[in-house]
Formats: structure tokens, sequence, C-alpha cells
């Protein structure tokens, strides 16, 4: 592949807020990511765990017998509610909590083989970004440069990538809680994992963030075959972002595999909204015919379906009760069953 | 070699984390406050300039860095804890732990970076000392300062003793503040930790204490005494800091106490460090005692030396006989003794004015220096060699003593308990004594030692504490508490190996005297008795003639008496040494009392005229025997002039001698050229020979010699006396 492709004129800034970000794109087309690309992938799982278990004390088990399969080259999402398990997951995987865990590989090699050497290869941001206060974002990068060895040229492209360029001489106690959390990506990719590890990377970030990152993440697996592994308690933001999904509940598995085979899954509901002139008049009126209806805001009402139920029967009843429909979203119901699930006793 | 890059990474990634965290403000102010109010004050309200004399520098940095090291201490706790908060506040672990790099690089590089940080501390203050001080000396212009080159090497040796031995409490501290995450805990428990050091560190029960060590090394600008560069604390800190990293990299690693110690692998691998550390503690500071050389050897050295030593000698202590005479060459001697064997005990070394009682014995080696002077004065020698902790020993201050004299109202068995008490420390004093090298004193020594300290214990016991209870129950017979068993049996009725020393000779002699109800200073048939016809081992007896006989010849002013008394029991003598030594004294005593001509000897005035007691023929003469360096004989001195303006005239005359030397000369030209010109001065040019002449041990002395030159009396009363008047009177009223 041609890499000069990606050198392109730098497209026009993207305003967010008060932060100027540089389209991604033409960042990662830098040689900074130029990875190693002669690397054969000899491992099917860039993280594989065999029964894992892991308990703080005697009784309650934190994590019971989790079996991961992150493929390579994937993102995947990590997904439970809070509490369910997954940072004690992620601390195991970076070999961040004591014990003996012979159970855990990363990139195809047991974990208590490879440490710390795999970290060359591995990124991870895990709860709070760990950052230097007392430092600037140039600094707090610079720091991990020279621990590592790597030349300080990488630097100001990262910060570029992760829209802290423009922060010159201002320390990071000053920064915003979204400026932390880019800057805890930038300290996660600064050396061009391969695997990528993020604890709930979003959080904190203001929605034009938000989709920054996701762009970043796609682009890092699709550009140069990165595995990301992200953890979330938000159902939409996987949704958004993974291809392949496990979902953790009270530490066990309840699901695993790809994004399409969840949406598949026999048995889902429908989740149906329709956009209306007045929400409640609707509600009232259809309220006979379909119980379970809900008024989400003054223009939208949402009607949960079965499978089998045709969205285009429902439709024709609104207009035979004169409902004019000025719009019809579907949804496969999996914000419900997550929900079911979760507040499962 | 990826070991060694990795471990400066760890050490550089340190450097950069270290912006904005206020450390080198600490270390900064912390240093440099001190010394600048100081210099400040000195420059702007100062007028006193050390006196010219004072060795510069050496004394200075290290009463300075002696000063510095409680503030020392707090900067080294705060850097550690302070590096540990930048990795706890910003959950940094996380971050460096997830790194290819060996944790055990990021623990080392982390203490490290404490390690520079502190001796940065340490340089910065000594030089910013020596700037300081070169300042104010140039200011001044004291010439003491600007003349003296300053001793880069010796101060930099000095800095790096001082921060090896703060290496093991660093370690530790290192090792709370990883384990505890808050600032106030680690930094207040270092607080602690140095407060309660001082403490131990004042009641010399702090040697192996980390938190003192530092202290302790800074009061001694050069290491130990003999051989090695380092302390026994340093090397001990260094013990500390091993050990100290060790278990905390265990908990770092597993950053839980549970998994540091859990199995039998873990437990093992902390037994088998504590093991170790103990073996190393056990080696470095059980004390080391020192054998024998090879030959008898006296040397030594003397800085800025007095023009006029020509030589050295080893004297016997007590009888002063010369054993040894060494030519003193630029400043240093040496000599090899190969007479008969010497006794183990004291002996005296002597160069010009300076003199020090040494303990040693046969095949010792002996390096006796004196520093250069301090006001005039040189200070305590440093003996050096074979018998160093010994002669330490005779050398450290005696803290403890006992005084009976507000105790008469005392209940005997609360008397008994006080004496009891007090030996017992002092015992426990002596017997714990080490140098700073951790050198101990030979066996022998201590038990010497012990006995002989336990002599006016035991004089208490035996003398004081029977007045006492006789005073408390009338009537009733003499019983002592069971407690004191252990001290009334500490010295051996007849110990031999103590009969050198005048202390156990005076003991013998007062008990006898207690014993036989005999009065102090009594010496006569009565007493002498009592000793040739007691049961004691003959060795015993000997001695004790000896010591009563001497003190009977010296005791006489009248010669009939004395002689008598020597005849009738020189017979008991039957050490010939004792015996030799009894004779000499008493010709001695004879050739100078009344009515023996006064010995000549050589003299100098002030103008350099050699003068003599023939100059002054037809006079009577009152002799002042003085010496500028003499604290008794200035105080003497006005009553003495006084008396000489009152009573000189063609029928007396007044005459100091001093015996003043050396580089005294020309104090005792200025001194005695501004007194009354009523007397007249006189120098004796060679002191031993003039003192020995006239059997002069201690000064002020004041002698009458008639106009005819002989004596009228060897021994006079002071002139603050009124006695003194008396004989003037008698004198010029022409009785």
């Amino acid at each position: 592949m041609d890499t000069r492709a990606f050198h392109k004129p730098v497209m026009p800034f993207s305003v967010c807020k008060n932060l100027v970000i540089l389209p991604i794109t033409d960042r990662l087309a830098e040689p900074v990511f130029n990875l190693r690309t002669n690397h054969h992938m000899q491992h099917e799982y860039a993280i594989e765990t065999h029964n894992l278990s892991y308990s703080f004390s005697k009784t309650d088990k934190v994590i019971d017998s989790l079996s991961l399969r992150v493929p390579t080259g994937s993102i995947y999402g990590f997904l439970g509610p809070n509490g369910a398990g997954k940072t004690t997951t992620m601390k195991l995987l970076c070999g961040m909590l004591p014990g003996k865990h012979s159970n855990i590989s990363l990139l195809g090699k047991p974990l208590d083989q490879c440490m710390p050497e795999v970290f060359a290869e591995v990124g991870t941001l895990i709860e709070m970004p760990s950052l230097y206060l007392n430092l600037t974002a140039y600094d707090n990068l610079r720091h991990l440069c020279i621990l590592n060895g790597y030349d300080s040229s990488v630097i100001d492209p990262i910060l570029e990538t992760v829209g802290l360029a423009h922060t010159g001489k201002k320390l990071a106690k000053a920064f915003s809680l979204g400026m932390k959390q880019r800057l805890g990506i930038a300290t996660a990719i600064i050396h061009k994992p391969k695997l990528l590890m993020l604890d709930e990377p979003v959080n904190g970030l203001d929605p034009a963030g938000i989709v920054e990152i996701r762009n970043l993440l796609i682009r890092l697996k699709e550009e140069h075959g990165i595995t990301v592994f992200i953890s979330s308690h938000m159902l939409s933001e996987i949704e958004k972002t993974c291809d392949h999904i496990g979902i953790i509940h009270r530490g066990k598995l309840r699901y695993q595999g790809t994004m399409e085979g969840l949406t598949n899954r026999p048995g889902l509901s429908k989740e149906v909204q329709f956009i209306v002139e007045d929400a409640p008049a609707a509600a009232e009126k259809l309220l006979p015919v379909f119980p379970g209806i809900r008024v989400l805001n003054n223009r939208a009402i949402q009607i949960n379906i079965d499978e089998d139920v045709q969205v285009s029967d429902i439709n024709r009843k609104l207009v035979e009760l004169s409902i004019p429909v000025e719009g019809i979203e579907v949804k496969k119901g999996l914000e419900e069953w997550f929900m079911n699930m979760t507040n499962e006793k | 070699m990826e070991i060694i890059t990795n471990s400066i990474r760890a050490f550089k990634a340190e450097w950069i984390k270290l912006k904005g965290t206020g450390i080198w403000w600490i270390i900064i102010i912390g240093s440099a406050l001190i010394p600048v109010i100081s210099a400040g004050y000195e420059l702007t309200y100062g007028t006193e300039k050390p006196a010219s004399g004072v060795v510069p520098w050496e004394n200075d940095i290290q009463s300075n860095v002696n000063g510095f090291i409680f503030l020392f201490l707090l900067i080294c706790i705060l850097i550690i804890v302070r590096l540990c908060q930048t990795e706890h506040r910003s959950q940094g672990w996380k971050l460096i732990e997830t790194q290819p790099i060996h944790r055990a690089h990021l623990y080392i590089g982390k203490f490290k970076m404490a390690m520079a940080l502190s001796l940065a501390c340490l340089l910065f203050y000594v030089f910013l000392n020596i700037a300081l001080i070169y300042l104010v000396a140039v200011v001044r212009q004291d010439e003491n300062y600007l003349t003296h080159s300053i001793p880069i090497g010796p101060i930099l040796l000095y800095v790096l003793r001082v921060w090896i031995a703060a290496w093991g409490l660093m370690a530790i501290q290192y090792f709370v503040s990883i384990w505890l995450t808050n600032f106030v805990g680690p930094f207040m428990i270092g607080f602690v930790l140095v407060i309660a050091a001082g403490i131990t560190g004042a009641l010399q029960m702090g040697e192996w204490n980390p938190y003192g060590s530092p202290g302790m090394s800074s009061e001694h600008f050069k290491a130990g005494v003999s051989g090695g560069w380092m302390l026994h604390n340093e090397k001990l800190s260094i013990a500390w800091m091993l050990l100290f990293l060790w278990l905390g990299y265990q908990y770092y690693f597993y950053r839980s106490w549970k998994y540091a110690v859990q199995g039998g692998k873990q437990l093992m691998k902390i037994g088998v460090a504590a093991a170790v550390f103990a073996v190393a503690f056990y080696f470095i500071e059980t004390p080391v005692t020192l054998g024998r050389h090879a030959r008898t050897v006296i040397s030594g050295a003397m800085a800025e030396p007095d023009s006029l030593i020509t030589n050295v000698v080893l004297l016997r202590s007590g009888t002063m006989d010369t054993l040894l005479n060494i030519p003193f060459v630029n400043g240093s001697f040496h000599g090899v003794y190969e007479g008969e064997p010497l006794k183990a005990g004291d002996y005296v070394i002597v160069a010009g004015n300076n003199g020090t009682e040494v303990y040693m014995g046969d095949k010792d080696s002996i390096h006796i220096r004196w520093g250069a002077r301090i006001m005039k004065n040189r200070g305590r020698p440093i003996i050096t060699g074979t018998r160093q902790a010994e002669n330490a020993l005779n050398q450290r201050d005696d803290g403890y003593g006992f005084n009976v004299d507000n105790m008469q109202n005392f209940k005997p068995t609360e008397f008994a308990d006080l004496v009891l008490e007090s030996w017992q420390r002092e015992m426990k004093t002596i017997d714990r004594f080490k140098t700073t090298d951790n050198i101990r004193p030979s066996e022998d020594f201590i038990n010497m030692k012990k006995k002989r300290a336990t002599l006016s214990y035991l004089e208490h016991v035996k003398v004081e504490y029977p007045k006492m209870y006789a005073m408390y129950y009338p009537g009733k017979k003499l019983e002592y508490p069971k407690t004191l068993d252990t001290l009334l049996h500490a010295v051996e009725d007849e110990e031999i190996s103590l009969l050198g020393y005048a202390d156990y000779l005076d003991y013998l002699d007062k008990d006898l005297r207690y014993q036989a109800k005999i009065r102090d200073l009594t010496f006569d048939s009565s007493y002498f008795d009592q000793i040739v016809n007691s049961n004691k081992p003959a060795e015993v007896r000997n001695a004790m003639l000896y010591h009563g006989m001497k003190g009977m010849i010296g005791n006489y002013g009248d010669s009939l008496k004395r002689n008598q008394l020597y005849n009738k029991y020189i017979g008991f003598q039957k050490d010939q040494y004792f015996a030799r030594k009894l004779h000499e004294r008493l010709a001695l005593e004879n050739s100078i009392t009344k009515g023996m001509p006064a010995p000549l000897f050589e003299s100098e005035s002030l103008v350099g005229n050699k003068m003599n007691w023939t100059d002054f023929k037809g006079k009577y003469v009152v002799v002042d025997v003085w010496a500028t360096w003499c604290g008794p004989c200035k105080q003497e001195d006005p009553f003495f002039q006084r008396y000489a303006d009152m009573y000189a005239s063609d029928r007396m005359a007044f005459v100091a001698v001093s015996i003043d030397d050396g580089d005294n000369l020309y104090k005792w030209q200025y001194e005695a050229g501004a007194k009354s010109k009523t007397v007249v001065q006189l120098r004796a040019k060679d002191k031993m020979v003039f003192m020995g002449q006239y059997g002069i041990e201690t000064i002020p002395r004041y002698m009458l010699i008639d106009p005819e030159g002989r004596f009228v009396a060897t021994s006079l009363p002071r002139p603050s006396d009124r006695l003194f008047e008396d004989y003037l009177l008698r004198v010029s009223e022409g009785n």
C-alpha cells in the first residue's frame, strides 16, 4: 500500500467547543503510526483468558470463570453495569493485581511469562488516567519516552491526534476532565501498541470528543490493525464502535460474540419510535391497543413489539387512528434486554 | 547492558517528574536559610574576629554540618515522601508499571533520585558555607582563613560519609512512603524516629539506629582515628539500606502484605534477607579488640611544632624515670623501645610543654598526634595504635562521680543504695565503652579500669558507711546490707595487678589508716609498723611501704626525723627498685632541706643575662616559681608583687623564676616585662633539670633562701595566706 496516499492536504479543522481538533485521518498517516507491518500474526486472539476467577475476599468472587476471547484486529466492547467486574478484569489483564494468573494470554503469550516486555506492544488506560499533574501534557509524554527510550519526536503528532497540541505550558492539574482523558489515551497509544485496552475511554468527554475518540479507535483498527479492547457501561457507546462484544454481569460472562450475533439473537423484542405531532395525545389514543406504549418526549412515542410483529402493521394502525406519523425509527430491543439482564437478582 | 540503559532511563524519567514538585525549593531554602542569615548577621553586626590560631575550615564545616543534620534529615524525609507522593497522587504507579520496563528499575530509579537529591542538598549546603565563610573572611581581612587553603578533598570525603550514613534511614523512609500512601503518615513516622534517635543517641544507646547515623558521622570530620575511611555506623547504614530496599521491594512488587509474605517461598526469601542482615550487623557492630605489635614503638607528630623541641621522652608514670629519648625532627618522632619488657600501665610522653599520659605495655605501637594550636592550646592529643581504645577510655570525660558531702543525714541503707546504683552505672559505662571506630579496650584493661573506678566507691562503703551506721544506730554492731556484697567483693584485698597505680595505693593507705585508727597524714612508727607487720603478700607490703615512705619523705620538713624513720624501715623494703627510688628521693629532699645550699641552675633574665643565687649574696631571697600557663600562679601574683613592693630592701630580694619554654618564651618576656620592677624576673633555661633539682612537682612554689644561699624554707605558704607574711616579717626583723 502506498502510504503517501494519506498525505492529503489538511482538511478544514473541526471546531468542537473551544478545542481545535485536527482531522484524525491525516495525523494517523504520519510515520508515527507506521507499525511493524511485517510482523506475522501468529495468534488468533489478542486477549485470551481461561476460566479466570478473582476475589478480594474469601467469600465473594468478583470475577467468576471468565473466558474472554478477543479476536486479533477487532474492536471488542466489554459491557457491564457498574460493579460487574470490568475494571478488575482489566487490571488482571494488565498484571496490576497481585497473585499468579497463569490463565491469561496477551498477544498469544502467557501474561506471567511476558511481563513487563509485553507492554511494549500493549497500551492501557485503566480507571482514571494516570497523569503527573505537576507536568505539562508534553512533559507527561516525554516522561514515557525517556522511560521507554522512544524518540521524543513522536510526542507532537500524538498531542495533535488527541487534540491537546495547543496546551503548551499549561499544567495537567489545570486540565478539564475531558482533556485529562485525552492525555490518558495519548499515554496509552504513544508507543504504537498492537493491543489497546481502554477502561471507559469516553468518560467525561463532550459529545464531539466522544465522536473523535470513537473515530480514532475505528481508524486505529482499520488502518493499523490494532486490536482495541474497551470497557463501558453504556450499550449505546459499544453498539456504535465495536464489532465484538462481551457482556459481564456479577463477574460472569453473559454473552460473547459478534455485535451482529447479538442483535440477531432470537427472542429479542423490537423498539419502534414514532415521531408524531402531539405525543401525549397520540399515546392516549393508542393505549388500549398497545398497553406497553411510552411517551419519550412531546414528539416521540415508543412501542415495544415482538420480533414477529411487522412495523408496517403498527404504522397502519396509527394512520387508522388519524395520528400523522412524521418519522419511524426501529431499534432492536438490546437496551431493554440489557436492562432486564442487569436487573436480575 | 540493557539493565544499565533501563536503570539510566528510569533515573532520567524521575528527573523530569521533579518539575513543579517544589523539591528543589525545599533543598535550596532548607539548606541556605541558616548559613545566609548567620553570614548576614556576621557581616552586619559581628565584630569579633575569630582568634587567630583557630584551625579554619575543617572545624567550621564540621560544626556547621553537625548543626545542620536535623534539618538535613527532615529534608531527606521530605524528598522521599514527596517523590512517592508524585506517584500516589497521580496514580503514577499504574502508568509506569504498565510500561515495558521492569519494576525493579522503577523502584530503584526513584530511590537513586532520592539519594542524588540528598547528596545535592549536602553539597549545596557545604559549598554555600565555604563561600559565605570566605566572603566574611574577605570582608574582614581575616588572615587566618585567607592564608589556609580550603581542604576540598577531606571535605568531600566527609560529605560522602555523612551522606552514606543517611542511606539506611532513607531506605526505611522509602519503604514506609510506598506502603502508606498519604503524606502525613510517612513524614510523621520519619520525624518521630529522628527525634527518638536524638534521645537514644544522647543516652549512648543509638549506635545501631539508622536515624542517628548521620549525626554520629557528622561529629567526626575524619573517619575514626585508625584505618578505614568509613565508620562502623556508615557500614551499618548500607546494611540497613539493603535490607529495607529489599523488604520494600517485596511489598512494592505485590503491593500487598498478604502476597509479600504468603507462601513458603516468600517467607524463606524474607527469612534469608533477615539472616544475612543479622550476620552483617553482627560483623559490623561487634567491637574489635586490637592485638599486640611486633616491637614496642613510640611515634608521633605535632602540627605547627614548637620551635625549641629537640627530643621527646617516654617516662614511667609516677617515678618519672626516663625510659626512651627520641629525637624530634621536622615535627615528628619515631622510636623503638628495646629495654626490659614494660609492664602494661600508665606512662608519660613529653614533648616540650606538651605532656600526656599514655596507657601502654610491651609490644605496643603508640602513635601520638598533637593538633595545631587553638587559642594557644593544643588540646588533647590523639592517640592511635594498638592501645587506642584504652587511651580513649582514659581520655574520656568522666561524667560520673559520687559526692558524699550532702549525705550525712541519709539513712545508711539509702546511702548504700545510692553508692551501689552509682557504682553499677559506672561499671556499665566502662563495660560498654568502645571508640568511634568500634574498637574495644582489652579485657585486662577493662577489668583494671573497673577495679580502679570501684576504689572510690569502696572507700565510701568501707570508710563513710560505718561512720553513718554508728551515728544512726549508736552501739550497734556494723552490718552491711546484702545488696552491697558485689561491690564489697569487686576488688580483692590484695589486687597485685593494681599495685602500679597510685590510686590503689592511696586506697590501701586509707583502708589501713581506717582499720588501725591512724589519722590522715600521720607518718610515724605506728603507721609503718602496721605495714611491715601486716600479713599481706610481700609485693603488696613493698608497694605500700614505698608509697608511705615516699609520702613521709616529702612530708617532714625536719630532716632528722625524716632520716630516722627512713633508716628504721628501709630494711623492710625488699624491692630493689623501690629501695633505690626511695634513696634518691631522700637524697633530694635532704639536699634541699633547711640549711642546705640552694642548687645553682642555669637561668636568664629578661635582657638575657645569666643570673644565680650568688648574685644575691647578702640578701634573703624570696623565690616564686611560676609559668605563664599556670592559672593559680597568676592568682597569687598580685599578692607576691605587693609584698615585693613592701619588703624589697637591702636585706631582702624577690625573684620570680619562670619555667616557661618553647613558644611561651615570648609570652613570658611580655608578661614578666610588664610586672613590678621590685621583682627580679628569671627563667630556668632547662625546666626539667631545674624542677628535678628542687623536687618541684607542682607550681606555684615559694621558697626562701638565706643571705648565704642556703634554704630557709623549701615550701612557703602561698602569698594569699597570711602566714606568708610571717616569714617575711621574721626575716625583715632579723630573726
